[in-house]
């Protein structure tokens, strides 16, 4: 019976799909646990921080320079219309500040960082240096997952400020620099829309939450990753797809709370 | 924990079981292999060699079954409860599982750090003793595993699985991928080994002719069924397939002219043991 099968085959998926969460919280557990108890390792921590944040520094950069450019060109041509182009700073700096400078700085952070530590945690499982790892009893959670997931969290929020920044250079380099706007009026609109407890915590709670999806994702796909090449590539591909679609769904569910609570 | 039983088995499998998914690998498997001797898994590829090893070492639960360890059952301990038993076990991965961002000097030391409170100066010696008692210089130490051969990988590989005297060692496929002058070498180190310190030896290999000259004891793994034996005698066996498992690897990795120097032809050291590499 065609119908039964399809049943019997969606249930089977969605069980399925709630034992991968389920897995997912245990791992997210694990490393809680593991970060928490000694042994620390502050050194290693501050690696990673480094490490991450160098890795997408310059993507970080140009892309902010790029979409700020952008959307100073697209903001001007738009807002000159209705003699509003002294708004510019305001359109471009609370399009940027709220929603596309943690997205986009996401999307850019789990294309180069979050697939690079996946691919590294999943070649450390397909060279057997995890399981090295487990038989010298060393944790593999506390001494490599635990630091590159922190990592992610915490400079997240950093990069995502940087893509920001960026981006109203960009649009102030557009704007002010080509379309002849005053610099004043530019900031001015946008010192005047930008509250700091509602945009920029806002923003920056977006980054961590940002970042930690990166780092529990990437690493959870590195460790479970098949021990063979093809595992590798897995890990790397379905980190960045999971990734990237998390971060738009929950991007929506922070808006709407984090606006109800305002 | 009391003493172990010398006369006792050192490691036993129990009716062990594993499947990965729902594939099956090994099926109520009964096995156990002696204290202080060289025991050697062979097999066909699939046959469930490296999962046997890795469920030994605690790497992964079997699906059912039982499996002992100095008379102490393992087969449900946690990771933290795996941690003395992992003490006494070391392991010699296919690859040898060194961290690629550490210098081999790091690689080395890695354990003694975690798990002792030696002196950097007390690290650095025992360091550069197992280095030197696998026949590698000191200066090695400072190279990264990409900078090394695959034979000196391996010896480096080795060199730190006996880091913390273990009372057994498991070696992965310790030979494959090595050429002849690397392998009689990694022969003659597990065989002192064996011998000089009375380590409990279980390796899993492909390579008849090194099996064949050094093993205590073979562990043949054919569909559907286990074989146990001493090497000569089932080389000499009636049953075709297992005489016809020797017969054509022997072929293809012993020299010319060394097949019927082994086949049938071990010679005994008196105690029942033979005349082994390095002896």
């Amino acid at each position: 019976m065609p119908v039964v099968d399809a049943i019997r085959e969606l249930g089977f998926r969605v069980l399925e799909v709630v034992a991968h969460l389920g897995r997912l919280l245990l791992f997210l557990f694990s490393i809680l646990r593991a970060s928490l108890l000694p042994p620390w390792r502050p050194r290693r921590w501050l690696e990673e921080i480094w490490g991450q944040g160098v890795l997408s520094l310059v993507i970080i950069c140009v892309s902010g320079l790029a979409v700020g450019m952008v959307l100073g060109l697209q903001g001007y041509n738009t807002l000159v219309r209705f003699g509003a182009e002294g708004s510019l700073g305001a359109v471009v700096g609370l399009s940027l500040i709220r929603e596309l400078g943690p997205v986009l700085a996401g999307l850019l952070v789990t294309g180069r960082a979050g697939s690079a530590t996946a691919a590294e945690i999943a070649s450390m499982v397909a060279s057997e240096q995890i399981d090295g790892l487990r038989m010298m009893s060393i944790d593999p959670v506390n001494m490599v997952v635990g630091p590159k997931a922190l990592a992610l969290t915490l400079v997240m929020p950093a990069l995502s400020t940087l893509f920001i920044l960026f981006g109203i250079a960009g649009s102030w380099l557009v704007g002010v620099g080509l379309m002849g706007l005053d610099g004043g009026v530019f900031f001015s609109s946008l010192n005047s829309a930008v509250r700091f407890e509602d945009d920029v915590l806002g923003s920056l709670l977006k980054g961590l939450i940002f970042g930690a999806l990166i780092g529990l994702i990437a690493t959870f796909r590195g460790y479970h990753a098949r021990p063979n090449a093809a595992g590798v590539s897995a890990a790397t591909t379905s980190t960045v797809v999971v990734t990237s679609v998390a971060i738009l769904i929950v991007d929506y569910f922070v808006t709407a709370l984090w606006g109800f609570q305002i | 924990m009391p003493a172990p039983d010398s006369d006792r088995p050192h490691v036993v499998l129990d009716r062990v079981s594993m499947a990965f998914e729902s594939r099956p690998v090994l099926d109520a498997i009964d096995c156990s292999f002696p204290r202080g001797r060289v025991s050697v898994l062979l097999g066909g590829s699939g046959s469930g060699k490296t999962t046997l090893l890795r469920l030994v070492a605690g790497l992964i639960r079997p699906t059912s079954g039982r499996i002992e360890i100095d008379g102490h059952d393992v087969t449900r301990l946690s990771e933290a409860e795996m941690v003395p038993v992992r003490a006494r076990i070391g392991m010699l991965f296919q690859g040898g599982a060194l961290l690629d961002s550490l210098t081999v000097g790091d690689n080395m030391a890695l354990p003694l750090r975690e798990r002792t409170r030696l002196p950097e100066e007390r690290i650095a010696d025992l360091v550069a003793g197992r280095l030197d008692a696998v026949g590698l210089e000191r200066g090695v130490a400072d190279l990264l595993p990409g900078q090394l051969s695959g034979g000196m990988l391996r010896r480096v590989a080795l060199a730190r699985a006996i880091l913390l005297d273990p009372q057994i060692l498991l070696c992965d496929e310790p030979f494959s991928g090595l050429d002849p002058i690397s392998v009689k070498r990694i022969e003659l180190l597990l065989s002192r080994l064996n011998r000089h310190h009375g380590i409990t030896i279980i390796i899993v290999s492909h390579h008849i002719a090194s099996t064949v000259r050094l093993a205590d004891r073979v562990l043949l793994l054919l569909p559907g069924r286990a074989v146990a034996g001493a090497p000569g005698d089932l080389c000499a066996s009636d049953d075709r397939e297992i005489a016809g498992f020797f017969d054509e690897d022997l072929d293809e990795s012993l020299e010319p002219g060394e097949v019927g120097a082994h086949m049938g032809r071990l010679p005994d050291g008196g105690d029942g043991r033979r005349d082994r590499v390095g002896d």
